[in-house]
């Protein structure tokens, strides 16, 4: 199989739940692959996790077949997970929905660190810190 | 930008995208305020210094009240540790409104693959109405492939060189042939609608397997295929009529000299995934091990080889 990359597209998307409306079908329409199945395959694979959001990257091949990865799901999913919160809050500044802990920070800043462009797990603490804030989560 | 959006499902729709460009840092916390309010996903393009999220949104009278919102979200950034205004930008177009669910289906029309071949999407009807009615025209074989997860669409070069190469031979009914690297089972397909008595399709990829499991039952191939898991010829103990290996030069290059154990006597090889540049050495290794070039073929920079056992 000589399979040589057209592309890579990388998206976020609800486990479960993605359709070939946009993202999903702007995204891929350029490597014309097949979107009804990837559609139909990445639903299938993530089913057990239905409603998260996830990353996949989908790499599109010359002859327009595809392969997909799920990775593990953004930052802020993470930080929700170790707060317990389903959503974050609507007003950061004001108001706080919820606390997390820095031995939490860092073991998201170490499943996160590939994707947070440093090799630093400090610097990368403190990038997830401030999605945290921004969501209205203390860190103590 | 919590209102509801009803239409969001529907075919026809047309859509507003919302491009942000980002600082790398701000990129997690945008792209969950996004998740948060309205959307259902995003792209994300990766620079060094700065990322680019998509956005879609319907067209409606909201994207006004959205976009205002993001920015006061994006401006209060800093608040908490992170690059804001003057590291982010917004753009916003309009995204003309398409069937997304089936308009990829242009891009495979079928193919016909020399004289013989005619490789289309189960979707699509032929000039055969009908694989019965494309069966009982001698001179053409039907081989219904929906694109998909696993190489061998039949629009990559080396997968036509291998369909001529192989639609080139004859067969008598009782060869039994291995295809390395099955993919989307198509070789295998086609060596099966030609007549012979069995294929060994292998491949080392599960997905791959899976794929080519369903176009077997497609093509009505099951009887006659053998699926295998495998690293190439590991673990096989027939001796093949035909060896097919659609792969890449660096993989095919090793396997030479183990192909003659597997051969009948004056068994052939179908080689293809091979460069113009590599193909001297590829040559040079099949006569070194036995083997006679009867025929190549060339599409763009790829060359396909059929050679045979014994010189």
């Amino acid at each position: 199989m000589a399979k040589k990359i057209a592309g890579e597209v990388k998206l976020q998307l609800i486990s479960g739940q993605a359709t070939p409306q946009p993202p999903v079908g702007p995204s891929l329409a350029p490597y014309a692959i097949n979107l009804s199945e990837f559609v139909k395959s990445f639903n299938a694979q993530t089913q057990h996790q239905m409603g998260l959001v996830v990353t996949t990257v989908i790499t599109c091949y010359a002859d327009r077949s595809y392969s997909f990865i799920v990775k593990s799901p953004p930052t802020a999913i993470l930080l929700k997970q170790a707060a317990k919160l389903a959503k974050g809050s609507g007003e950061p500044n004001r108001d706080k929905v919820g606390t997390v802990t820095r031995k939490d920070l860092e073991e998201i800043a170490k499943i996160k660190l590939e994707d947070l462009n440093t090799t630093s797990v400090e610097s990368a603490m403190q990038m997830v810190a401030g999605t945290a804030r921004s969501m209205g989560i203390l860190v103590n | 930008m919590e209102q509801k959006s009803s239409t969001r499902s529907k075919v026809g729709v047309r859509w507003t995208q919302i491009q942000v460009k980002t600082a790398v840092e701000s990129a997690d916390a945008i792209a969950n305020y996004l998740f948060e309010n309205e959307a259902v996903g995003l792209e994300i393009q990766e620079g060094n210094d700065q990322h680019t999220l998509l956005v879609y949104f319907p067209q409606d009278d909201l994207m006004a009240l959205r976009l205002r919102n993001l920015q006061r979200f994006i401006s209060k950034l800093p608040n908490f540790g992170l690059p804001g205004e003057g590291f982010v930008t917004i753009e916003m177009r309009a995204y003309d409104s398409q069937d997304w669910a089936d308009s990829w289906r242009s891009a495979f029309p079928p193919q016909q693959i020399g004289t013989q071949v005619i490789v289309a999407p189960t979707w699509h009807h032929t000039e055969f109405a009908d694989q019965d009615e494309a069966q009982s025209d001698n001179s053409k074989i039907l081989i219904r492939l929906d694109p998909g997860m696993a190489f061998g669409t039949g629009h990559h070069p080396t997968t036509r060189l291998s369909l001529l190469l192989l639609s080139d031979l004859e067969f008598k009914g009782r060869e039994v042939v291995a295809d390395i690297g099955t993919g989307s089972g198509i070789l295998s397909i086609l060596a099966v609608k030609m007549g012979v008595k069995k294929v060994v399709a292998i491949d080392i990829d599960e997905t791959a397997l899976n794929v080519a499991e369903h176009n077997f039952v497609v093509n009505d191939v099951v009887n006659k295929t053998d699926l295998r898991h495998s690293h190439g010829l590991d673990n096989t103990s027939e001796k093949f009529h035909l060896i097919i290996a659609n792969i890449i030069s660096q993989v095919i290059l090793p396997m030479i000299p183990l192909y003659p154990k597997y051969l009948r006597k004056h068994g052939k090889l179908i080689l293809s995934g091979i460069l113009e540049n590599e193909s001297q050495t590829i040559r040079k290794a099949l006569r070194d091990n036995g083997f006679r070039c009867l025929k190549e073929r060339k599409q763009n920079e790829w060359i396909g080889i059929l050679a045979q056992k014994g010189s």
